[in-house]
């Protein structure tokens, strides 16, 4: 009968959110500072600590970063510091999007690239591949571009085919997502069969990547995931509501039609944006809110500051190991956010089974 | 004074021929408590989901206090009506508090969250329908008696003056469809709204309703006072089969009872 007392702590609360997702925060930092310390040349955290603080307007009038060696130097802020910062943002990024996704569509399977983004992305991806056009924009190479685009079109063409269907659920939406997405992928590889040469670039280049972070394309994510993510939060209750049903949600006053689709919008931007700068990385957007809802509960308030802070973090680590298992070469991050993603969360949930028994 | 016009609503569904609505005209005036009774397939769910705009009216009109439903803002109608329905698929893992303060999502702006009054009403709520001690429960792990009992201090909170209830006790036993009845009337009676719920209890329709509406094959067959409608003769028009009617000689409570063929 002590029920009451351990379920009490699954209620929202301001204060504590803010306190875990201060703490989440701190996390974060610390391993964005070890993981670029780490690698095969093994750099000081004093010398990160330059470098940053070199960079930082005043500061730097205090710190320089002249004693750091020209090759440290180069490797801190070229090459490690954008990487880590870019698969944070991924992390984030697609963490988010998955919590929302399994919201609007009521289903746990639901992950970021249900929609088609990710497939079409890949399309896009293949075609500058193999055009051979050199252009760029935002900071993006030309398969940044030709992937972005593609994403973009993807969600409008499942959107407008599943508009003019009858009924216009969003199950329609997921069914219309998963058929597309599944032919866009055969149309890859009916342009792979005849492109022998190119078969490997493609297909390293949809299991994911940061090998080829900049600052470019840091700035190209941030600015979606600042956006994104702070629109989304101001969705939170509505997020909630329509949780518990669609209908509920209409009688207790939310548009739910206008709602949803601002959510798909500012969800299929978040994706496109994140896989046209690391390609096709899985497993985090579907995972990482089912561990922090199994953990804080389905409320949307801690859900998605935790979802993003924790998605970020898992992802560095990802990153970490894909670059350093192997020296010196590196596994696709992809292979990682699985291998190491599916026991923990089958461990989770194992858990978080028996623990339910045993109250 | 307030009310809700229906005028020749009726209703096809796309995937069908057959008419579920047939130009259904009624009026419903504040302050009763209306039980909406007909057999299986008589057109009463339908008829609800139009009132709650989960169905678009496309053939005549709803008004609500003069106003057509349909150019009423989302959180506007949510002011105005709310709803328990039948049943609810919620398997989120949400408290029963949670689920209370959805109640007052229409009375929210964007980033504001439960403020001081709205904490006392949702606590209210939760008293009025003796639900307190459930509080930090799970929604998921009531029995359906209790939450059907949360579901009605959501209405409560939601503090609107228009009621509507999908078969609110047809999953219940004995005890609590009495108890839940009980709360209805009181709301109705002490907190001055109107009831409206589809029912399937004669007996307890008889005994709580002032209103009827009887409905078969799409159309209103009867609808007024509860005394005048619920007759045998009209029931055994409406369900299409025997009934006879005791009267409680204390109470003067009347029992509609099905006569089936052998006795």
């Amino acid at each position: 009968m002590k029920k009451g007392t351990s379920r009490a702590t699954r209620q929202y609360n301001k204060k504590r959110c803010m306190l875990v997702t201060g703490g989440l925060l701190v996390v974060l930092f610390l391993l964005m500072c070890l993981a670029t310390s780490l690698g095969v040349a093994s750099i000081s955290p004093a010398s990160i600590g330059k470098v940053i603080a070199s960079k930082i307007p005043i500061v730097n009038q205090w710190i320089s970063a002249d004693d750091v060696k020209k090759t440290t130097y180069a490797i801190i802020w070229n090459v490690r510091l954008p990487r880590v910062f870019l698969s944070a943002l991924t992390g984030g990024a697609l963490a988010i999007v998955g919590a929302t996704f399994q919201g609007i569509f009521r289903n746990p399977l639901a992950d970021p690239h249900i929609l088609g983004v990710s497939s079409g992305a890949a399309l896009g991806a293949t075609l500058a591949m193999l055009s051979g056009i050199q252009i760029s924009l935002f900071g993006l190479g030309v398969i940044g571009v030709f992937a972005f685009i593609g994403a973009i079109l993807a969600v409008i063409l499942v959107y407008g085919v599943a508009k003019i269907g009858v009924g216009r659920s969003v199950v329609n939406m997921l069914l219309i997502g998963t058929a597309l997405s599944t032919m866009f992928s055969a149309v890859i590889s009916l342009l792979m069969t005849f492109n022998h040469d190119k078969i490997e670039k493609v297909y390293m280049w949809t299991l994911g990547s940061f090998s080829s972070a900049s600052w470019d394309k840091v700035r190209f994510l941030l600015i979606f995931t600042l956006l994104g993510f702070a629109i989304l939060l101001c969705f939170t209750r509505e997020l909630n509501v329509i949780l518990t049903g669609e209908e509920t949600a209409k009688t207790l006053g939310i548009d739910t039609k206008k709602v949803i689709q601002i959510l798909i919008t500012i969800s299929s931007l978040l994706v496109a944006a994140s896989v046209s700068v690391s390609g096709i990385i899985g497993f985090v957007g579907l995972i990482i809110p089912h561990c922090v809802r199994l953990i804080s509960g389905p409320d949307y308030r801690t859900l998605l500051p935790y979802s993003f802070f924790t998605g970020a973090i898992f992802m560095i680590l990802s990153d970490t190991i894909a670059r350093m298992a192997v020296p010196p070469s590196e596994i696709p991050v992809g292979i990682i956010t699985a291998i190491i993603g599916a026991p923990y969360f089958i461990f989770i949930l194992f858990y978080r089974q028996k623990r339910m028994h045993m109250q | 004074m307030k009310t809700i016009n229906i005028a020749k609503l009726s209703w096809k569904p796309t995937t069908s021929d057959r008419m579920i609505l047939k130009e259904i005209t009624c009026k419903l005036s504040a302050g009763n408590f209306y039980g909406i009774l007909g057999p299986n397939g008589s057109g009463k769910t339908s008829l609800m989901r139009h009132l709650l705009r989960l169905l678009p009216v496309k053939a005549g009109k709803i008004q609500l206090d003069q106003k057509d439903i349909t150019r009423l803002k989302q959180e506007e109608f949510a002011r105005l009506v709310s709803f328990v329905p039948q049943k609810t698929a919620i398997d989120a893992e949400f408290t029963v508090y949670d689920i209370v303060a959805m109640g007052r999502t229409p009375y929210q702006k964007h980033f504001q969250g439960l403020g001081k009054e709205d904490e006392t009403i949702i606590l209210q709520a939760l008293e009025a329908t003796k639900c307190i001690h459930l509080k930090d429960q799970y929604f998921t792990q009531l029995s359906g008696g209790e939450a059907q009992r949360v579901l009605v201090a959501r209405t409560i909170a939601q503090d609107t003056p228009w009621l509507v209830l999908d078969e609110p006790i047809a999953s219940l036993d004995i005890k609590h469809q009495v108890d839940l009845m009980d709360t209805l009337r009181t709301l109705n009676r002490e907190k001055d709204k109107t009831v409206i719920a589809i029912l399937h209890d004669l007996n307890l329709a008889a005994k709580y309703c002032n209103e009827i509406i009887l409905m078969k094959d799409g159309e209103i067959y009867d609808a007024g006072p509860v005394e005048e409608v619920l007759t045998v003769k009209n029931l055994k028009a409406v369900y299409e089969i025997d009934f006879y009617m005791e009267r409680n000689s204390h109470t003067g409570d009347r029992y509609f009872i099905p006569n089936s063929g052998g006795v």
